[in-house]
């Protein structure tokens, strides 16, 4: 054994340079995976660290339409049939001051004074069950059951009394929080006295057991609240009780918007979990994709042991004949293998730790995450489940890279090796393998997918579907030649058909006999070459996509921001430049259950309501709607179909889709939207944007000539500099868009560099592989009269030919890839993106190959032209 | 006189550095005139491959010149040098060194296609003019389908090297030698590796190549009886000449031949 360690470890110390190569190439691999997945966790709970911190993290929150307690119960008897909600649990909130109630028998003193204004939230039993709603620190939990009224105090609130489980405490309304309140009437907030006290009366008091303290998480959060029952809640709150309900969603049923097309109907529906970015379906797809990206630096650092193997063999194919001469038994040759490989893959292993610390610390440092550039990033936690994971896939990889490079050293005759020191042609076992590498390949669909799929139950079946076609697509471009061994080769010489001269001939013969190299090189270039052509293509989609919208909704028109200083001063604005007259509000908007925002009626002068005169009227004067093409697909409605929202002055009220256009839009990466008149928007929630800075819109049609220029320097005249914020055309916030999307899928196109880089390491290899099996004839030809200039075009041209079909194959097939890519997106995330092709995606191809090409001969030309002829053509 | 095709001053080729230094040749100085059949005999390690490097222009020497066709073949550049060997020189080695993934034909038509289409390595050379027989003749595929006739082996124009023989890939290391007509031919130890009949059908051909073609033949062999098909000989002990040894026109026999190691102590 100790023999069989000596030659494994030698034979790595022989070449160190090439060992540290290979290391390299799997530790970059793993690396690659390894960084990706890290900051995919921390891109995620970035995001969630922005969210409401007291969220009990329930799926949905459902708030009915209807108050009235017959609608209601009606209502919620229906909620909790539906078989895809688990866990609903009631809630109702509200406000009173809470005091201690001192025992009889303390003695006098200055009592803690009340607090007012606590937030009081009334929960159903099974909240902690269900839910993260809250954890008690110090106490015990609510107990339907018990004999008296219980309270959850929050842990500021115990601090500043003092509270502790057992005090007993008061809720009540005293006259100064039971005054006037406002409510929106008809367009306008108007008082509604407070109900009147008896003469001598005292406001209510409910008295409550304090039996916990909360900790400071979720709902315990918010420093001014309690938490009772909901039984409790009820009588506390009487008329002002209104129940709204946390359900977690099974996704194996439906999804968000399926459950919301259900419940619409009494129900305001939302997903808080949706606000976060990463589980939006097209988010989800665009980690997908970079996480795949990663696995393909994985698979190519495979290809780069594998050759570091073959390349050994080839070396001491002398050695191992001599050994087996001796008595070493093909077991033992295969132990010596391993060890090489298990080193090696360790070595790798190792090395991929420090570099995915550095690649890790580089990205958060430049904020690349997995959702694009410029997202909040910070590295708090370690997925270390999946890292390892990765990392033993990675080693498991590297050491499965050893065992064509064993086959064909175990298959050596001895006395040929001895002799003749080179493997014969005939001994060529790449038709016994191939069985091998096809089973292989089903081991990389599951592999693929435990690296692809992000881990948090986001990915909806049209994914499933999408990754199995594209997982399917790739298993049959490399079984075909798998299957079809003389395939490859044949193509490579046919590219090579019309070229003359010896450089060329000799090309062609050494592609015919090198099946094996043929297919590992080209195979590995169009993997790469499929995915630089399926990232440009989805791009390209993409941004036609955001071009369609840019079109129909921002053209036209030109958009300002300012402060509530500079609103107040936009009729003089409008006085000095009257183009700028019609500016009207674009930032007067509810979230209910989408986004529903205010139109001024003078934009309307333009759009596809602008002809008809009754729409237009019916616009303006009833409860409509204009659903951006997002929402409307969404939610599933179409104009003449009404919405139940719930309004601020009406409760629940029907507003009829009137049309369906993305006309009036703004933001393209906010597309899913409504659109309501302005009045409207203050007839049933009281709103209107006096006093509110933010977006403004204007039409540009009828601008004088010299652009939007002059107009921004007249904005800055009148409202002040500092107020102007922004002022762009349409056109130039598409622009803006198009650009972010460019820089968003820069990770993308860093990652496939890496492996661009990983693959001309890959070919490299093979070529040094070629010039070490073909030294003698190499020497030979230089011997017979072949220049070193010749022979370094000869390897050229074989490079070329490997670069250039790898480069045509990667886009046969990219081609069906990105249909499936681009479908799978417009599935997931209900957009309306349609494959797009460009030129551009083959430019990516064509720049690929040759920049592969030509970096990946330099090296073998200069062995090859270094190479001592006469003892090349000495010894056999 | 003509000058010779092929002379050789005070050549010397050291292995190993410093204290390890060993001289595998050392002051070798010898020429071979055109249209001759030169032998350098010597046992194993003798320096005899080295030497043959060395004076095709395969393997630069420590010290000395080379003068080939009226060339400085190390003053030259190595690609000068690669083009010369291309158009002067045939080389016939004792492994076949054949290219595995062309057919027998290929094989033997190879140096005629590396000179396809390029520059002739000829020019006018610095150190005086060049014989008339030194001069390349000219090249065509009648030459090669006499020699393939030649050499019997016809009817293998299709097989690839792994299905011969090694005679028969001798044969076909031979006709690739040959097919260029090449000025000299530069053969170490040709019948090797293949049977005694073989291997003085191969000395008969090297006998009617320089009877017919007017090519000189310089052999590297250890092999008395090869030696004796040529016209001189010329023996290399220790990696140095013995003139006292060397046999001329009318000298050369097999018994001369075994006297002559008898006398070395080869």
């Amino acid at each position: 054994m100790r023999l069989l360690f000596q030659l494994a470890l030698r034979q790595l110390l022989y070449r160190p340079a090439r060992t540290l190569l290979s290391a390299l190439g799997i530790a970059m691999g793993i690396a690659t995976v390894v960084a990706i997945l890290v900051v995919d966790e921390n891109t995620l709970l970035s995001q969630q660290a922005r969210r409401v911190p007291d969220d009990p993290g329930a799926d949905l929150l459902i708030q009915p339409l209807e108050s009235a307690p017959a609608a209601a119960a009606v209502a919620e008897n229906r909620l909790r049939a539906q078989p895809f909600l688990r866990g609903v649990t009631a809630f109702a909130t509200g406000r009173r001051t809470l005091v201690v109630t001192p025992p009889a028998d303390a003695a006098p003193g200055p009592r803690p004074k009340p607090i007012p204004d606590v937030e009081v939230m009334a929960l159903e039993p099974g909240a902690t069950t269900h839910h993260e709603a809250y954890t008690v620190a110090e106490g015990s939990d609510l107990d339907p059951s018990g004999d008296e009224p219980q309270m959850l105090v929050s842990a500021a609130i115990a601090q500043q009394l003092p509270l502790h489980p057992g005090d007993l405490v008061a809720l009540f309304a005293p006259p100064a929080r039971r005054g006037p309140t406002t409510r929106c009437v008809d367009g306008k907030l108007v008082t509604v006295p407070p109900p009147r006290l008896a003469p001598g009366g005292q406001p209510e008091r409910t008295p409550f057991r304090v039996v916990g303290i909360l900790a400071p998480t979720h709902l315990g959060y918010a420093k001014n609240r309690v938490l009772i029952g909901l039984h409790e809640g009820r009588a506390l709150f009487g008329d002002d009780f209104q129940a709204s309900y946390w359900a977690d969603l099974d996704r194996t049923q439906t999804d968000f918007l399926g459950a919301e097309a259900v419940l619409r109907r009494d129900f305001t529906v939302f997903e808080p979990k949706r606000a976060l970015a990463g589980l939006d379906p097209a988010e989800a797809a665009f980690r997908s994709g970079v996480r795949l990206c990663g696995f393909l630096a994985l698979f190519l650092g495979l290809y780069i042991i594998f050759n570091t193997m073959s390349m050994a063999l080839v070396e001491r194919v002398r050695q191992i004949g001599l050994l087996r001469a001796l008595g070493l038994t093909r077991g033992q040759l295969f132990l010596v293998f391993l060890i090489e490989g298990l080193v090696l893959a360790v070595l790798g292993a190792a090395l991929s730790v420090l570099l995915a610390q550095w690649i890790v610390q580089a990205m958060a440092g430049l904020r690349i995450t997995t959702l694009g550039f410029g997202k909040p990033l910070e590295i708090v936690e370690i997925p270390w489940g999946p890292v390892a994971a990765v990392m033993g896939a990675g080693v498991a990889f590297a050491l499965l890279g050893i065992v064509y490079p064993f086959l064909r050293a175990s298959s050596l005759s001895v006395i040929d090796a001895l002799r003749r020191g080179v493997i014969a042609l005939s001994d060529d076992p790449f038709t016994g393998t191939r069985r091998t590498l096809l089973l292989g390949l089903l081991l990389l669909v599951p592999l693929a997918w435990f690296i692809g799929a992000p881990a948090d139950g986001a990915l909806a079946e049209p994914l499933w579907r999408a990754f199995l076609q594209a997982g399917g697509i790739v298993i049959v471009a490399l079984a075909v030649p798998l299957l079809l061994p003389k395939l490859l080769p044949a193509l490579a010489r046919a590219l090579l058909a019309p070229l003359r001269g010896p450089t060329a001939e000799l090309a062609r013969a050494t592609l015919s006999s090198a099946r094996h190299r043929v297919f590992a090189t080209v195979s590995g270039l169009m993997l790469v070459f499929a995915a630089v052509f399926v990232v440009v293509s989805v791009l390209e989609s993409l941004k036609s996509d955001a071009r369609a919208f840019e079109r129909r909704a921002l053209d036209g028109h030109l958009y300002l921001k300012t402060t509530p200083d500079g609103a107040a001063l936009l009729a003089d604005l409008g006085r000095q430049a009257p183009a700028l007259a019609s500016l009207t509000p674009l930032n007067v908007e509810i979230h209910n259950p989408f986004l529903i925002r205010a139109l001024d009626d003078r934009l309307l002068s333009t759009g596809s309501v602008s002809g008809d005169a009754v729409l237009r009227a019916a616009f303006v004067a009833r409860p409509t709607l204009i659903l951006s093409t997002r929402c409307a697909e969404d939610f599933g409605y179409l104009a003449g179909d009404r919405i139940r929202l719930a309004t601020a002055a009406e409760g629940a009220v029907d507003f009829e889709v009137l049309a369906v256009s993305d006309e009036y839009g703004y933001a393209p990466d906010d597309r899913g939207f409504a659109l309501v008149s302005a009045a409207m928007m203050k007839k049933y929630w009281c709103l209107d944007g006096d006093g509110l800075g933010g977006y403004f819109v204007a039409s540009t049609s009828g601008l004088p000539p010299g652009g939007l220029a002059p107009l921004r320097h007249q904005a800055e005249q009148v409202l002040g500099q500092a107020n102007v914020l922004d002022f762009r055309s349409g056109e130039e916030v598409g622009a803006s868009y198009l650009a972010d999307l460019d820089r968003d899928f820069g990770i993308f196109y860093a990652i496939l560099l890496l492996t661009t880089l990983l693959a001309t390491l890959g070919v490299l290899n093979a070529m040094v592989i070629s010039v070490m099996e073909r030294r003698r004839e190499i020497g030979l030809l230089r011997a017979v009269g072949l220049t070193g200039g010749q022979v370094a075009r000869m390897l050229l041209l074989e490079s070329g030919a490997f670069g250039i079909l790898g480069g045509l194959l990667g886009v046969l097939v990219g081609w069906p890839l990105s249909v499936a890519a681009v479908r799978a997106l417009a599935t997931t995330s209900h957009m309306d993106i349609a494959f797009d092709w460009t030129p551009r995606a083959l430019v990516a191809v064509l720049a690929g190959s040759v920049f592969v090409v030509v970096l990946a001969v330099l090296y073998p030309a200069l062995r090859a032209n270094r190479l001592k002829l006469s003892e090349v053509i000495r010894y056999e | 006189m003509p000058e010779p095709i092929l002379q050789t001053t005070e050549l010397f080729k050291f292995y190993g550095t410093d204290a390890g230094r060993f001289a595998v040749v050392r002051e070798v100085s010898f020429s071979v005139r055109a249209g001759r059949f030169v032998t350098i005999m010597g046992p194993s390690g003798s320096g005899k491959s080295t030497l043959l490097h060395m004076v095709s222009g395969l393997e630069p020497p420590s010290g000395g010149t080379v003068h080939l066709a009226g060339h400085d073949l190390y003053a030259l550049s190595e690609k000068r040098r690669t083009l010369l060997r291309r158009d002067l020189v045939g080389f016939v080695f004792q492994f076949y060194n054949l290219i595995p993934n062309l057919t027998v034909e290929q094989n033997i038509r190879l140096p005629l296609l590396i000179g396809a289409g390029e520059g002739r390595a000829d020019e006018p050379a610095a150190g005086g003019p060049v014989d008339a027989a030194a001069a390349p003749a000219p090249r065509g595929e009648d030459d090669v389908e006499r020699l393939v006739e030649l050499l019997h082996i016809d009817g293998k124009l299709r097989q690839y090297p792994h299905q011969l023989s090694g005679g028969e890939m001798q044969r076909v290391s031979i006709a690739r030698a040959l097919a260029g007509r090449p000025a000299i031919i530069m053969a170490d130890e040709p019948t090797g590796n293949i049977s005694s009949s073989a291997g003085e059908e191969v000395m008969h051909l090297f006998r009617r190549c320089r009877d017919e073609f007017g090519q000189t033949i310089l052999l590297v062999t250890h092999n008395a009886r090869d030696a004796a098909f040529s016209d001189e000989v010329q023996f290399l002990k220790d990696g140095e000449l013995q003139p006292e040894a060397h046999l001329t026109d009318g000298q050369v026999s097999p018994e001369a031949i075994a006297a002559a190691l008898a006398r070395l102590g080869i």
